[in-house]
């Protein structure tokens, strides 16, 4: 595959706001409120089919510690987090469709 | 999950997302995009001081000055467009995970029968190239390989999640209500049409096609489209509907289908992505490909300036002027009815025609904008 696509037209970093921060913080929530979303759905999935089985009860999730594998995976997970999220900040011919 | 047999297939955590974008955008849209006029209103009254405002209304032009000075115009707008961003950002990791496969499914398609590459048409008009249409990066017709189809994938469930944005839920995934709003006009005002040939101008991927090869299964069913990805996907995404289609890459302007050679010729929200002067090229072509008694559709965006005040103007063209659809002033501001007459077609019909729902099959054209009831703008005629 070949580079990423060039966008054209209205420039995708031209801001809205009079301080072209706010557009960036703007769309850092976006992403948040997606992540949010995301994880919402995920752990009411878990929980609910956790819960229906009969494998778990509340206290047990809450005592959980993870292995070091667990860890590093959460870690790995984090770390895109925080790179969708400040994904805003790329300049205007870095635009998140090109990552 | 997927859309249909042949769609990128999703993890629950795209749904998520893609649910997360499409409900985003319909309170921005409904709930707070009518705060928008309600602080242009502050701003004439405070502009106006004690005095009542002049007559002399503001132009699209004066209020849209104006609003890109005001806060909240600069948030909301800001919101909504980061929205559509993040949207396509969504996207397209659901695509790039499964392009591999993708551009495979239609190798094996192409080699088991190999497809009508179409005409190599005469480069791509300025309203395709200028800016990527929706902000869609690489628009319709970018190719970051040979047999690339991704620019339709990208199209395909962008355009699904867009839909839902505005509350669209009829025809779900499949983004198909146009598709099933022009089969209830020609169901209701042509019900003799028999069509042995049908041609969709513009048709993307195909989604509002094939309600249309649906109606009339018996008929041969063509569709074109400028951007070679869109129609690539358009036939692997048929294919897996069952949906027999021919597509190929053509120009609605100027096609190279012969005069009088289709007994349907459809065009559905293609012309407010183009020109004013593509427009009428667009008509005077589904005329001249018309055989004699045959009906031509044009379909659009249901947005008429004729029944907004200025300000609504201003605000409908909101996608013109920042989500890069280039031609939605000049549909909304062109009396297609007449243009329609003057092409040469005979017993034309336009006005608003009502998505059908299994709850409400009114098939009658408003000549008004129907409140609280999704529709689209139809013009239509015959040739005689």
């Amino acid at each position: 595959m070949s580079g990423p696509v060039q966008p054209l037209g209205q420039p995708f970093g031209q801001p809205f706001c009079d301080d072209p921060h706010i557009d960036q913080l703007l769309s850092m929530i976006v992403a948040l409120g997606a992540e949010l979303s995301v994880q919402s759905e995920q752990l009411d999935t878990l929980r609910r089919l956790l819960i229906d089985r009969g494998i778990l009860d509340a206290a047990s999730i809450a005592d959980y510690a993870p292995s070091a594998e667990a860890q590093a995976e959460r870690e790995r997970v984090r770390r895109n987090l925080i790179a969708s999220l400040l994904s805003s900040l790329n300049t205007a011919t870095e635009t998140p469709a090109q990552r | 999950m997927k859309f249909h047999p042949e769609s990128p297939a999703l993890i629950p955590d795209d749904v998520s997302r893609l649910k997360f974008i499409a409900d985003l955008k319909r309170h921005l849209y409904f709930e707070l995009g009518p705060r928008n006029r309600d602080d242009y209103q502050r701003h004439a009254a405070e502009a106006a001081g004690p005095q009542p405002p002049a007559a002399a209304a503001a132009t699209r032009e004066e209020i849209r000055r104006v609003m890109e000075g005001r806060p909240f115009f600069q948030l909301w707008s800001s919101l909504v467009r980061a929205a559509q961003d993040r949207m396509w950002e969504y996207v397209a990791r659901v695509v790039d995970r499964d392009i591999a496969r993708l551009n495979s499914r239609y190798r094996e398609l192409q080699l088991a029968a190999p497809d009508d590459p179409g005409t190599d048409v005469d480069g791509l008009p300025d309203y395709v190239t200028r800016a990527d249409v929706h902000r869609m990066p690489g628009g319709y017709h970018v190719e970051r390989e040979a047999d690339d189809l991704r620019a339709g994938a990208l199209y395909d469930l962008g355009g699904a999640v867009y839909q839902l944005g505005l509350g669209n839920v009829s025809g779900a995934m499949l983004n198909d209500t146009r598709g099933q709003t022009l089969v209830a006009h020609l169901r209701h005002y042509y019900p003799w049409l028999k069509p042995g040939r049908i041609l969709d101008m513009g048709c993307s991927v195909g989604h509002n096609t094939v309600p249309i090869h649906r109606a009339f299964p018996d008929a041969q069913c063509h569709a074109i489209d400028i951007g070679a990805p869109m129609v690539r996907y358009a036939r692997l995404r048929a294919a897996g509907l069952g949906a027999d289609i021919s597509f190929n890459r053509q120009n609605a302007e100027c096609t190279t289908f012969e005069d009088r050679s289709f007994d349907l010729v459809v065009s559905q929200i293609l012309l407010h992505e183009t020109s004013p002067q593509a427009t009428r090229r667009i008509f005077a072509e589904s005329l001249r490909l018309l055989r004699q008694g045959g009906v031509a559709v044009h379909l659009e965006v249901p947005v008429r300036y004729e029944h907004c005040d200025v300000y609504e103007q201003f605000f409908r063209s909101w996608e013109q002027y920042y989500n890069n659809e280039p031609n939605i002033e000049g549909v909304a501001s062109t009396d297609l009815h007449a243009l329609a007459q003057q092409t040469g077609f005979s017993d034309v019909l336009s006005g608003y025609q009502c998505i059908p729902l299994p709850t409400d099959r009114t098939a009658e054209l408003a000549p008004e904008p129907i409140k609280g009831r999704g529709s689209w703008y139809i013009v239509s005629g015959r040739r005689t």
